[in-house]
């Protein structure tokens, strides 16, 4: 059955500070979903498993076999997106995936016709033959998407896909990637709560190069139970309370703020009472507990 | 009876069938007891497997990484020349007109002020090693490093195809001017091959050698400033007649190209793109 592992994953780029610690996670079929602040180490760790950046120390396994062995053999079995997805302006789309294509060892033979399908899939193909320097954010980061996809790998890694697209956009490519995920393993990294939450099949929460979360979303909310706690007070109390407490959530209308807290123990403020923990309330709370260095 | 139509209809028989009636009779006498939970349950467990495989099974034959798998196993063209062909396409038009114009344009100047092409080829051929550079570091400026880095060839080579392929137009190009120059394949022809030939592979190496160990436009100003000092100090000569004065040109050319070949092999097999670039993000 088709796995990735990462075991003890350590990156330094300074001898004393580690951009990521000791990073341990198993992966199956599925859509996972890599969370976290910025610079908690998520792109580090994206490119680690891409195998563009080599750990100080720690191994992956693909399918049971380092990848260190044979990078060449592994890298065909990967897509990548990164984050800031580069292209050549003055090429067309085509000739764009096209050259990328041969990059990733596919027959003259076969890309031509495997750019037009995916392209049509992600719905960039009626561009295909304009100067990507033209093309609007949304349009190349779907490019960057195609690009990922072109050698139907098992691995695909994809550093904030979502970004710069429309609602619309986000669903078609939401539902693409479920589809896809059935017989892959997808990771997304993301810092967008809201991004593919619905559908995930697990949840890796990265923290300042920790690894603080690794399981199901509903595992995720579990962690929660009895920590989330609801307020309704006057706004200007809202603002006081949000600096004291942790604070999940805050809306205010007409003069009453609604504040979600999340604290180990029941706050002292009149009226709070036990509510439904939320994906978000886990978020704050494990970042918050895991965010000193 | 109504059931055993409606069973007959999908069979597609007719119910006046005999044996299909006979079938029925039997079946009608025969009482067995309902399969209990557990076994059922245990049935299911032993089933899933089987048809999970064949539904994996038959969704892998058609993928596309597979089709690739089995065309790439007979492909057997080594990996520098599968890039070579890769890094054609990324020659773009403006690179080939701005290097043909600016060696049109300094020969033309040359015979207009009846001054010495082969020295106007001597001093550009550098040049045109600084414009290698730009193009070398043309995925790095564009940012598809880290993609290029991510499919299946190593930095390392898509970097020498890449150096490959524009140093030979680059050598094409002077050849094609030192024909120009020089229409017979005399002992004059081939010194002029060798005279253009090595400043742009030494200074070539130098760039890459300097950018590689402390960047980009350090390579690029570096490189520069030498190809203006060999101008303006030594009147187009290589700097290594003043080391040593005693070897003929042919000799120091050689040296210089040697040297230049020294230093690309070295950058190219040190270049690791990974703790280059993307470490300072």
């Amino acid at each position: 059955m088709l796995t990735l592992e990462m075991e003890n994953i350590v990156k330094k780029y300074k001898a004393d500070s580690s951009v990521l610690s000791h990073v341990s996670a198993t992966m199956r079929p599925g859509f996972f979903v890599l969370l976290g602040p910025n610079g908690a180490g998520k792109t580090t760790l994206l490119r680690i498993m891409a195998g563009i950046l080599r750990p100080s120390s720690g191994t992956i396994l693909f399918n049971g076999q380092e990848i260190s062995q044979n990078y060449k053999q592994y890298k065909q079995n990967i897509g990548y997106l990164p984050q800031e997805f580069g292209f050549y302006p003055d090429m067309t789309g085509r000739n764009f995936l096209h050259y990328i294509a041969r990059l990733k060892g596919i027959p003259a033979s076969l890309y031509p016709a495997r750019v037009e399908e995916i392209a049509q899939c992600i719905g960039v193909s009626t561009f295909l033959d304009r100067k990507i320097g033209g093309w609007s954010v949304g349009l190349r980061r779907r490019l960057g998407i195609v690009q990922a996809l072109l050698a139907d790998p098992d691995v695909l890694l994809l550093d904030e896909p979502l970004i710069g697209l429309d609602p619309e956009e986000k669903l078609l490519l939401e539902n693409y990637f479920s589809q896809l995920a059935t017989e892959r393993i997808i990771i997304c990294s993301s810092n967008i709560l809201a991004d593919f939450i619905t559908f995930t099949d697990g949840v890796l929460l990265l923290v300042n190069g920790k690894l603080c979360f690794n399981g199901r979303i509903e595992e995720l909310t579990d962690v929660m139970d009895g920590k989330v706690w609801l307020a309704e007070v006057p706004a200007k109390l809202g603002q006081v309370i949000a600096s004291k407490w942790l604070v999940s959530e805050m809306y205010t209308v007409e003069n009453i703020s609604q504040i979600r807290i999340v604290s180990d123990s029941m706050p002292d403020i009149a009226g709070v009472r036990p509510t439904q923990p939320g994906v978000k309330d886990a978020y704050t709370y494990i970042v918050r507990r895991n965010d000193s260095p | 009876m109504d059931k055993r139509q409606q069973i007959v209809r999908d069979l597609e028989e007719e119910l006046v069938n005999v044996d299909v009636s006979d079938v029925f009779d039997r079946l009608d006498k025969y009482h067995m007891e309902p399969p209990s939970v557990e076994a059922t349950n245990q049935l299911v467990q032993t089933l899933k497997p089987m048809f999970i495989q064949q539904k994996v099974a038959g969704r892998q034959q058609q993928r596309f990484r597979d089709i690739v798998a089995s065309t790439r196993q007979s492909n057997a063209v080594p990996a520098i020349l599968q890039l070579i062909g890769t890094q054609t396409t990324l020659m773009s038009k403006g690179f080939v007109l701005l290097t043909i114009a600016f060696l049109m344009a300094g020969l033309l100047l040359a015979n207009l002020f009846q001054s010495d092409s082969s020295s106007l080829l001597i001093i550009a051929s550098p040049f045109l090693g600084l414009l290698t550079l730009s193009y070398e570091y043309r995925a790095q400026m564009y940012m598809v490093e880290e993609i290029e880095a991510s499919c299946c060839y190593s930095p390392a080579q898509v970097a020498t195809a890449r150096i490959l392929v524009v140093l030979s137009y680059n050598v094409i190009l002077c050849t094609v001017a030192t024909v120009t120059i020089e229409p017979t394949y005399n002992i004059v022809f081939w010194n002029l091959m060798l005279n253009w030939l090595a400043p742009l592979l030494l200074m070539l190496g130098v760039a890459l050698f300097t950018s590689l160990k402390f960047g980009i436009t350090s390579g690029c100003i570096m490189a520069g400033a030498l190809w203006v000092a060999q101008i303006t100090l030594v009147n187009g000569e290589s700097f290594l007649h003043f080391l040593l004065p005693s070897l003929s040109t042919v000799f120091i050319d050689l040296i210089s190209i040697l040297l230049g070949i020294g230093l690309l092999y070295f950058s190219l097999s040190s270049w690791k793109a990974e703790e280059r670039q993307f470490q300072v993000r």
